[in-house]
């Protein structure tokens, strides 16, 4: 069925399309925000580990289901094609629910360094890697990163980074306090001459905007907030533009496609709600489906003006998958040093995301969110340990309280054929092509990913561990829950998918806002740069489409 | 006089909740193993997870969970279930005189496990891999699920106060998180 039109269609309302939706419904503009995921509360999600974000073994309480989506994935052993369902890990989910990864997210808050926006000119070319400049600079997203700080809901503390950009103002609210493991790790890096400081979170440390503050639980990571302390898009900016009376937000609503007129215009958005086709005619569409959908979604609007998908006519879209290389290192104390706060990742240092001898790149380094029972059992154990019997129990029993895990988001290196296509012959329950990705880290990855491990050791030793060992990122595959660069914004559209405004090649009343547009993806988690990337796109949105 | 957060969530857990969250008083019906199957995983369960001042996975209900999950998140590994446990038993035969799991001397059964968890078996890989992450889950994951009877895993990590009632009263079902 045809709607009537509306100014602009927002699809998806994770990270980047909450934020749009907001600014455009602020400046007036009649919005329609499509999400295909539900509103998940709290009372549903709950605590349980074992169907939380972050530990899907029994399904992913912020979707998607696995019922009703698939996707296929290249074997790094047999290089074919496997159906992966959304709760494998393979599957490279982030969620699908209003909020999309914020709702359960870590709230990490970082504002990437000023270099992670000009990794070219700062390592030169590195071989058989599609590392570029982004086009514009940390200055140009400096007003929108402080923006989403306060919009969204950042504590922390300001000029504690002596590694960080320069900032205009401060955070909206003071730092958490350190919890007994960061206190020690602090200690610890500071006798290493580095720089610890309180991780910026999109977390409330008091009261703010009428929701409570942390009350420091000890889950966090993968759940929802008992308290809503945590700040992610369903809790602010989503809420905010329905309020205008603007917005309109549907859930359970999955695009199928992106509609084009005859001169290769969008139309509109055609999309399945309730068991039927609807078609949702709008002047502007913003896709912000997340760095694997929203390529999806464009290989999907295929019409005669644009045969090989919207916003493709050169390759580009789906190319140059990228997510992080986490490594880092576990350690074992003689005492005690978990107190059973949340979030638990408290302290972080920014001293090797730059000026590595050798090395494109770094990552920041954190301590690690609470590791919930099966989480630890099954993946923190020295290689001596055996991983079952006697033995192995009583390590799990004594020192489950003595360890501490510190590691970092390690920047890759984009590759051309990291990328995301559709296989038209698996669709999802609605008949819609999958995404099909196949990905393969750089070499240098590895290498990276080393160096900052070692790094992490050497933090966790000076803080007083006795044992200490290392995990290093291998090469299969990449992408997962801070996936990007699949839309990449660029000033020349040979090179790129969008403008560095997020507006597609070959559509010009077409926007991307959401990690898709990342040319490279920092140090550091992705999603404050994701929302002050939509906060800038948006604007520029109503400057360009704002009724005469 | 105001409660606090965790004097709540006790009382919540303790009304709301007995039988789940604590673990049954007797072993629940089985749903998917035959007795003689789950008494297999429960001997393969408390060998992975053995029994000291704390029970082992088998004695807190690794089997029960296994049973309850089969039937749900992980139905389509049915297959894949049957035909490893079918090899497993016949490798057993094989190597032990045509006796069964459940007639080798604890010892023996012991014996069997650690080289299976080595990899000597290779046609047995994948099934010991999945038996064992699922006694983890069983021992490890919320007793909502059918395992960790009594919190014993909780208890024994000395995490009870800090996982009690936390909203394992609150969430009821599965939960969809995608459209349908
Ligand atoms: C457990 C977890 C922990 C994390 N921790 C951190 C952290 O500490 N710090 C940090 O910075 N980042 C973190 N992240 C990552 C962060 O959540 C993502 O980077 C961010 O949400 C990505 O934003 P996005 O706008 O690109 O996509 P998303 O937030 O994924 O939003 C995309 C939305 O589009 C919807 N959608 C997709 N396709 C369609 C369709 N066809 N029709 C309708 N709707 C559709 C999806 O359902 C989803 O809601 C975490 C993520 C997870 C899952
Ligand atoms: S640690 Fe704080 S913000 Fe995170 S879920 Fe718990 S109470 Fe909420």
């Amino acid at each position: 069925m045809k709607l009537d039109p509306v100014d602009a269609v927002v699809v998806g309302a994770g990270a980047g399309g909450g934020v749009v939706a907001y600014v455009l419904a602020r400046a007036g503009f009649r919005v329609v925000l499509l999400e295909r995921g539900r509103e998940i509360p709290f009372g549903e999600s709950g605590h349980d580990e074992l169907r939380s974000q972050r530990t899907t073994v029994l399904g992913n309480a912020f979707g998607p289901d696995d019922g009703y989506y698939a996707r296929q994935i290249r074997s790094p052993l047999t290089g074919r094609f496997y159906r992966v369902k959304p709760s494998e890990g393979a599957y490279n989910n982030v969620a699908a629910c209003v909020g999309g990864g914020t709702a359960s997210y870590g709230a990490m808050a970082w504002r990437f360094h000023p270099k992670d926006f000009q990794m070219l000119s700062s390592y030169g070319l590195v071989a058989g890697s599609t590392l570029a400049d982004w086009p514009i600079t940390y200055g140009d997203l400096e007003p929108y990163y402080e923006r989403a700080e306060h919009e969204i809901g950042v504590s922390g503390k300001a000029g504690a980074n002596p590694f960080e950009g320069p900032r205009k103002k401060g955070y909206p609210m003071p730092p958490l306090p350190y919890n007994q493991e960061a206190a020690r790790l602090a200690a610890g890096a500071r006798k290493l001459g580095w720089h610890p400081f309180p991780i910026p979170m999109a977390i409330n440390s008091v009261e703010r905007d009428g929701r409570a503050g942390c009350i420091a639980c000890p889950h966090c990571v993968g759940f929802g907030c008992e308290v809503d302390a945590k700040n992610g898009t369903q809790n602010t900016v989503i809420p905010r533009a329905v309020k205008t009376g603007n917005c309109t937000l549907l859930t359970e609503a999955v695009a199928k496609e992106i509609l084009t007129d005859a001169a290769g215009k969008a139309a509109g958005v055609a999309y399945y709600h309730q068991g039927r086709l609807q078609e949702q005619p709008a002047r502007v569409v913003v896709v912000a489906c997340s760095a694997t959908e929203t390529p999806r979604l464009l290989l999907n609007s295929k019409s005669k003006a644009h045969p090989s998908g919207l916003g493709n006519a050169n390759d580009w879209v789906g190319r140059n998958l990228q997510g992080h290389a986490y490594s880092g290192a576990y350690g074992l104390f003689e005492d005690e040093i978990f107190d059973g706060t949340g979030p638990a990742a408290r302290v972080a240092l920014c001293d090797f995301n730059h000026g590595n001898k050798g090395i494109a790149g770094g990552a920041m380094l954190a301590n690690e969110f609470i590791r919930l029972p099966y989480l630890f059992a099954r993946s923190v154990r020295p290689p001596r340990m055996p991983r079952y019997g006697l033995e192995f129990k009583k390590y799990v029993r004594d020192n489950y309280k003595r360890s501490a895990g510190v590691k970092g988001p390690v920047q890759e290196m984009p590759l051309w054929d990291n990328r995301v296509e559709v296989d038209p012959k698996v669709t999802d329950h609605w008949g819609i092509p999958v995404a099909a990705i196949t990905t393969r880290r750089h070499p240098r990855d590895a290498e990276t990913g080393r160096f900052i491990a070692e790094r992490a050791a050497e933090w966790l030793k000076a803080s007083g561990a006795r044992e200490t060992w290392l995990q290093v990122a291998n090469l299969n595959g990449t992408g997962g829950q801070h996936q990007a660069g699949t839309c990449r914004m660029g000033k020349d559209a040979k090179t790129s998918v969008t403008n560095p405004h997020g507006r597609l090649h070959g559509a010009d009343n077409v926007y991307v806002a959401d990690g898709s547009v990342l040319v490279t993806n920092g140090g550091f988690n992705p999603s404050l740069t994701i929302m002050a990337l939509a906060f800038r796109t948006g604007e520029r949105i109503v400057r360009d489409w704002r009724k005469a | 006089m105001p409660i606090t957060r965790r004097e709540a969530a006790a009382a919540v857990a303790t009304f709301i909740l007995p039988l789940e969250a604590q673990g049954p008083a007797e072993p629940p019906r089985l749903g998917f193993f035959t007795p003689n199957g789950a008494k297999l995983i429960e001997i393969i369960a408390n060998i992975l997870i053995p029994p000291d001042e704390f029970p082992g996975a088998g004695d807190a209900g690794a089997a029960y969970y296994i049973d309850k999950q089969m039937q749900g998140p992980y139905k389509d590994k049915l297959d894949m279930w049957r035909a490893g446990l079918f090899t497993f038993s016949s490798v057993v035969k094989h190597h032990y005189q045509g006796r069964s799991f459940l007639t080798l001397s604890p010892d023996e059964q012991k014996q069997f496990i650690d080289s299976i968890a080595q990899g000597s078996v290779p046609a047995l890989r994948g099934i010991f891999d999945f038996i064992y992450d699922l006694t983890l889950q069983g021992y490890f994951g919320s007793p909502e699920h059918g395992g960790n009877w009594q919190r014993t895993s909780w208890k024994m990590l000395r995490i009870e106060d800090v996982m009690d009632g936390d909203g394992h009263a609150a969430h009821g079902g599965a939960v969809k998180g995608g459209a349908k």
